[in-house]
Parts: C-alpha cells; structure tokens; sequence
C-alpha cells in the first residue's frame, strides 16, 4: 500500500471513537445482555437456595453443562495467548490491531470460565477450601487432585493475562489522560502509572511484553492440558485418553480463534474501524481457523478409531451412543459445524471473506461448545456396572446460566470497549511506514503475503 | 502403587456369597434404616437421584421361559488403592489405616469428582436437603449424622458400629474377634449371605472365605484391588 | 518539542556528538521510535524472569512437600509425596513467578509509579510530536544542552518552548 501515512489525529480520533461517542448500538447491547445476565444471576439465586438438584444432573451424571461451560469458557480464552503472544514472538506485523481484542477476550473468557469451579459445588460458599492457606485445623488442598491444579492453573493464567492485557495497554491509557479532563483524567492517569513515552520506557515495556509473550504461551497450553486432565485422570471409558492434553489444546484454540474473528467483526461494524481491520487480517485469521479445523479433525478421528479399532465393551458402549445412539444426532451435527462446513468454506479463497469467515466462526462456536458436552456426558451416561447406566436432560436453570455465560461475556466487552480502545493505537503506529520526514526503518505494512479479499 | 501400609490395625473386608443371594433386598432397607439415609421421593428417584448405599443388580439371561436372573449386591468396596480418593481437591476422601474408605461429610465441597472416577458408582450425592416426614424423622439412628444437601455419602462399612466394636473389644482389655463388628446388611441377609471382619486375621471367616475357588472381585483388573469379595460359582 | 521523528534524531545526534550522555536524555514520544541511544542503562528483566521463575519453583515445592506431609492422609495408594502431580503445581507457579516479577521490575526499571513521574512531558505528544528533555548535572552540559536545543529550535521552529534543561 502506497497511501501516505494517516495523521496521529486521524488515527488517535478513529481508535478512541468508541471510548468518547458509543452509538445506540453500544447502550442495546449493554441493556439486552444486561438482562440475560440479570435473568442468570436469578437463576443462580434460585440454585443456591435450594440446592442442585435443581439441575438436571443426577447419578450417574454428576457433570453436564457445568463443566460443559467451565471447559467452553477456559476453551475460548485460548485465542488472546495465540495471537497475541506467538504472533508477537514470531512477529507477525498483521497481529497489531488484533492483540488487544484477542488478549480481552482471554481475560473475560477466564473470568466466566472460572466462575463454574464455584457455582457447580454442592457448597459453593467453602470454595475457598481449595485455596492453599494455613489454619488452626491444619488442613490443606489435596494436590494431587486435578482440580487443584486446575486451581492453580486458571489462577496463573487469569493473573499473566490481566498483566498481559494491561502491560500493552498503559501507553494507551496515557493518551486516554491526555485526551480527557477531570475525573476521567484522574481515573486513567492513576491506571497509566505517570507513563510519559520515554524511550528508556518503551523499551522496558516492549521487553516486558516480550517475556510476557514467551511466558505465557506454556502457560496457556498447560491451562487447557490440566482442564482436559480433570477428565483423562479418571478411569472413564473414553475419558481416559493419554490425547486429551493435545486435543483439547488444539480445540480450546480454534474455538478461540473463532470467538476472536466473531468479535473482530462485530467491532470492525459496530465501531466503524473498516480501516483498521481489514480483509486480510480476517483472511490470516480464516486460514488459521482452517488449520485449527483439520487439526481439530485429526485428534477427533484419531480417538474414535483407537475406541472403535480397540473394540472394549465399555468403550464401544460411549462409542455407539455417539455414533448411532442417542447423542448421534448431537455428534454428527458437531461434527459437520466444525469441520464439514468451515473447512472447505475456509479453504477456498472466494469464500474466506469476512463474511466467509464470520459463517465458519459461528458454525465452530456453536459446534465445540457441543463437542465439550459431548465429550463430558455420553461417558457419564454409562458407567462399567450396566445396571446404573442413565440419562439427562438439562433443566431451565442450566440453560438460563449458559445463556447468562454469552449475555456476561458481551457485557463485559462492551463495557471494556467503552473505556478502552480496542485497538491498540500504539502499537498500531508502530507499524505503520513513517511519513515522509522521517527514515524509513520501521517495518512495512501489515500485508504479508497474501492478498486483501 | 506404593508397598502396603503397614498396620497391625484391624483391616475390614466383607464377603458375599452370590449363590446365596436371593435378591430379597433386605440388605438395602436394614442400611438405609441403620444409616439414616434419605428417601428422595419418586420424582427425584425417576431422575435417578435416589440413594442406596448399598443396592441389589439385578442381570437377566435368556428369554422366557429360560430365564435366569442373577443378582448382585453392590456396596462402596473400599478399595485399596481407590481411584476416588486422590481426586478430591480437599481431602474429604482418604483411606483409613484399617482399610476403610472413609467419607468426610464435613469436609466434602460437592465437586462430585470422586463419584465420577468410581467405577463402581457406588457414590451418592445430595441434590437437596434430606426430608422426613413426620413420625420417620424418630426413627433416625442417633449415631450417625444426617448429612445436608451438596455433600457426597456413600457405605461407611457402618463404621459406627466397627467404632463400637473397637471400644467395646477395648474396654474388655482384649483385640477385636471375629463377630464383634456386624454391618447392618451383613445382620439382616436372611440367606446368610454376607460376612464380614478382619481380613488380616487368618482365623476369620472373611479371610478363610477369600481364598476359596469362588473368590473374585469386581472389575478386578481396574486394579483398585477391592475389599469386597464375592463368592461365585458362575452358576 | 519537535514534529517530526527526522528532526528529533538530528537532534539527539547532535547532543550526544557534543558529550551528553545519553542516561540524560528523554526522548518522549506515542509510539516506539527505536532510536539508538548510547550509554542507556542496561535492563535486567530477563535475569528478574528467572529468578522470579525459579522463586516460584521453590515456593511451590514447600508448599505442596510440607502441606501434603502434614496432613499425612492416604490416597489411592499414592504416595504421601506424588512428584508428577506436584510437578504441575510447580510449574503453574514457576510461571507465576516469573509473570509478576517481569510485571515488577518493569515498572521499576520504567521509573512507573512515582510521584513526580510526569515532569518535563507535553500532552501533545499524543498527538504525535515528540518532546526532547535533558537532565543535566552540571553547567557544562547544561551550556551544551541550551546550545544544541536552542539552534534546533531555530531551525524547526517548533511551536513550544518545552526543550528546556535544568
């Protein structure tokens, strides 16, 4: 691209829009998902007056939508650590206006994720048992238990990805002071640390980041190997997998990459940032998300063949109820959702559009959130003693909650967006050509190699 | 995993002679009176949350009129090496030195991850508080404490009444014999089909009964080396 | 206060060609300009990485050793002292460790969080100028500070006198 570089102004005016003017698109979301989640804390209210048999688990399914969430959520905040942090490492100069939507949907994915370890306890106000602190009765967490890893885990992850999200966010939250008067100045000067620009400052930031960036990555890969381990420690038939680590992984991050993409185009619509994230960022994303596909494909295909191939009965039980039984109409639509139609949708350049990409996006959310539930209940459903095998059936509580987790999530965005820009401008500037006065040693425009739609 | 931990404790085993049970279960009424477990109510139970510490399985084969049903008691089989146990975040689960697996009602949070990694599903959950209607409610045994909704139950081997056997052996300045310690179930079987005691002690019935040629275990190669044997001709 | 990046390393050469020492010099700007600055102080973030990694290694090997021995309970046969699932607590908070030391030490090094941290900065430069600033020590650089910035402010003309030095 050959435009001349847009004025500080321009840039500075189109990215913090959003914060100063928010549409009447900004207050209707923050009212309708505001609602869900008001109708989700009542139904939380509900449960924890009367206890859980208010929902649909039962015995032998003592784990259903709860955990189905709990994995969904923890799932989905897998796109900020990928982009964001092995695109900086690897840097790849389109990740720059991505970095900030991805890493907040991280942290607010962590935060409803992590509510569901709390609120699926049959008492939920001793949850901080789990906690490691001394007390007179000399009683700790068992840490050989994986959810006290999962404990420790969620927790590592939330924290580096708040600091993640934040360390980036300073410079922004300078210019945020500088713009503003009164209160506002206040609130974003005493958040910015008395940031200045220098370049002793930008050094350390990007230094930071860059340690932050390498960090964290291990992180986020072992967060969902230990979610995924709550269920491959068990003896459960199809449970017990020496590739759950691996494949929930690789799921947690394509589910991620799609959330990233929905949001990405919502706010590229809602906020009039058509310049900013452009075709090709969508089309990168389209062609990891395709990746994500095949590779979701491969570890699927691989377990179902080694359960099919082995042939143990109380494998093969789970198998069937998936495959032709009760849960295969749930089982081949997530199968189609996830793979059958995005991966050739993603693959064909006429279709990686945003549009193309948004289709695929939708289809992948709406397929892994049912292949978390796929996953957790058939095993359950079916225990090795024939005589106790079950049933479930979700009830309106369950439902409302899940639907409150989307309604939380927006909000939260939303609101997110209002105080911050969701684009990082700094690090936008960064990567653009300097105008005509200066030399020309910064790096080129984030075009790398492929073609804008 | 680890060698044995050595204990000259009394360690509790029970058997079950298949051949003799008739599926009567009696079994399942003298524990759910003897351990106050609740009655949930037949909508709760047509949602399979109805507790049975222990219960009666009953397999049919063949057709009609070749039927044969066979029958099969199940309680929690206090395994030795139980896969419940190391995954409660907050120990409310453990293994007792006199071989019991012990359930802390105080302790428990309700993550019900030890009921999942049972693979005997012999581990129960409160969905709701328990309730009794007037007069039942006189009836509760005074030894054992009635749990609150959101903690996980399950048999205890009646451990009130090992207790008891303990301290009255004790008190008499002896070792626990054989006889002492009766478990409700094993005192009500009407076909004499349930044994219980000290597996350590040679001289008992139960570690007599263990090394018969009818002595399995169930889903013994899970390798959670079960304390219940049963005793099975297969015929 | 200058306009343009060109401007602002012609003068920072400039300074630097004539002694100042580049630990003196602020260069203020709203993106990184990657400037080669001499004599800047050296950052040990990367080394407060590790250590505050393998802090977090120890604390967690205490923490699970003692705690576990403590309550001294048996389960499923495992050993009272499980390494491989202790392994996964120490590497959570090895992590951690090293996250909230990095965190640390950068705003220590950046000299964030202080009290006087906004002096000689310019709100404009969020609009895309950048501020030149020296701290000097003594009359000698100060003479040499007033002399380069004075002529650049000649030459550029730029709107505000902000390029003062103490």
């Amino acid at each position: 691209m050959s435009e001349p570089r847009p004025t500080d102004a321009k840039i500075n005016s189109d990215l913090l829009g959003p914060v100063n003017k928010p549409g009447p698109g900004w207050y209707a979301t923050v009212t309708v998902s505001g609602l869900v989640v008001l109708a989700a804390v009542g139904a939380l209210a509900y449960q924890f007056s009367r206890g859980l048999g208010v929902w649909g688990i039962n015995r032998p399914v003592f784990w259903a939508l709860d955990i189905t969430n709990f994995v969904f959520w923890i799932g989905i905040s897998h796109a900020g650590t990928l982009i964001s942090a092995i695109l900086r490492v690897t840097g790849a100069e389109w990740r720059r206006p991505v970095t900030r939507c991805a890493e907040a949907i991280t942290v607010f994915a962590l935060m409803i994720g992590a509510l569901f370890p709390i609120i699926h306890l049959g008492r939920p106000w001793f949850f901080y048992w789990l906690v490691p602190y001394p007390n007179e009765r000399g009683l700790w967490p068992n840490f050989r238990s994986p959810l006290a890893w999962d404990f420790f885990a969620i927790n590592t992850y939330l924290l580096g990805s708040i600091i993640y999200l934040y360390l980036p966010l300073i410079p922004d939250l300078a210019l945020l002071r500088d713009k503003s008067r009164g209160l506002l100045r206040r609130f974003y000067g005493t958040l910015s640390l008395g940031w200045r620009g220098t370049q002793l400052q930008w050094d350390r930031l990007e230094r930071a980041v860059r340690v932050m960036a390498v960090v964290i990555i291990p992180v986020a890969v072992s967060v969902h190997t230990i979610v995924s381990w709550d269920f491959a420690m068990t003896i459960r038939p199809m449970w017990h997998s020496t590739m759950f680590g691996p494949y929930f992984v690789a799921g947690a991050i394509f589910s991620g990459i799609a959330a990233l993409i929905l949001a990405m185009a919502v706010i590229r619509r809602v906020f009039h940032l058509e310049g900013y994230l452009r075709p090709v960022h969508f089309n990168n994303l389209g062609l990891l998300l395709l990746t994500m596909s095949l590779i979701w494909f491969y570890f699927t295909f691989g377990e179902y063949l080694t359960a099919w191939y082995g042939n143990a009965p109380e494998e093969m039980a789970v198998f069937r109820s998936k495959v032709s039984g009760v849960y295969a109409p749930l089982f081949w639509g997530t199968v189609v959702c996830c793979f059958a139609i995005p991966a050739p949708l993603l693959a064909i350049k006429r279709f990686r559009t945003i549009k193309g990409t948004m289709i695929a996006s939708v289809l992948v959310v709406v397929g892994m959130w049912f292949e978390r539930f796929l996953i957790i209940v058939p095993t359950l459903t079916q225990p090795r003693l024939t005589f106790n095998w079950g049933t479930y059936k979700p009830t309106w509580v369950e439902l409302t909650l899940t639907a409150g987790t989307f309604g939380y999530f927006v909000l939260l965005y939303a609101i997110f967006t209002r105080l911050f820009p969701i684009i990082a401008v700094w690090e936008y500037k960064e990567g653009l050509p300097l105008g005509e006065h200066g030399e020309a040693t910064v790096v080129s425009q984030p075009e790398v190699g492929f073609e804008s739609a | 995993m680890t060698d044995e931990h050595k204990s000259n404790k009394p360690q509790w085993a029970m058997v079950i002679d298949l051949d003799r049970c008739t599926g009567c279960e009696a079994c399942v009424v003298a524990c759910r009176v003897e351990n106050n477990i609740p009655t949930v109510g037949p909508e709760e139970a047509a949602k399979g949350r109805s507790i049975n510490w222990i219960r009666v399985e009953r397999y049919f084969e063949g057709e009609y009129p070749d039927v044969k049903v066979k029958f099969m008691p199940v309680l929690c089989q206090h395994c030795e090496e139980a896969p419940c146990e190391p995954v409660c975040p907050v120990y409310a689960t453990y293994h007792t030195d006199e071989g019991l697996n012990a359930q802390v009602y105080n302790r428990c949070v309700g993550t019900r991850y030890c009921a999942n990694n049972c693979p005997y599903t012999v581990r129960f959950f409160n969905f709701f508080d328990p309730v009794w209607d007037a007069p039942l409610e006189k009836a509760l045994n005074p030894e054992v404490s009635v749990r609150t909704r959101g903690v996980m139950e399950k048999c205890t081997f009646c451990i009130q009444r090992i207790r008891k056997g303990e301290e009255k052996a004790k008190d008499e300045g002896r070792e626990v014999r054989d006889g002492d310690v009766v478990p409700a179930c094993v005192q009500t079987c009407q076909t004499k089909a349930m044994y219980f005691g000290n597996i350590a002690d040679p001289e008992s019935e139960v570690s007599k009964l263990s090394k018969s040629n009818r002595a399995t275990r169930l889903l013994e190669d899970l390798g959670t080396k079960p304390r219940v044997i049963y005793l099975n001709k297969g015929d | 206060m200058f306009d343009t990046r060109a401007e602002a390393v012609a003068v920072l050469r400039e300074l630097q060609r004539d002694g100042v020492p580049g630990s003196s010099i602020s260069v203020m700007s709203s993106e990184p300009l990657h400037l080669e600055i001499n004599d800047a102080p050296k950052t040990r973030i990367a080394g407060y990485a590790i250590a505050g990694g393998l802090l977090g290694v120890a604390f967690a090997i205490l923490l699970t050793v003692w705690t576990s021995r403590r309550v001294g309970l048996v389960t499923g046969g495992m050993p009272i002292v499980s390494p491989w699932a202790f392994g996964i607590i120490v590497f959570e908070l090895a992590a951690l460790g090293a996250i909230l030391v990095t965190f640390g030490r950068m705003i220590a090094e950046a000299r964030l969080v202080r009290r006087n941290a906004l002096t000689d900065y310019d709100k404009s430069v969020a609009d895309g100028r950048i501020a030149v600033s020296v701290r000097c020590s003594d009359d000698f650089h100060r003479e040499i500070a007033e002399k380069v910035l004075g002529s650049a402010h000649q030459s550029y003309g730029s709107l505000q006198d902000s390029s003062n030095a103490e």
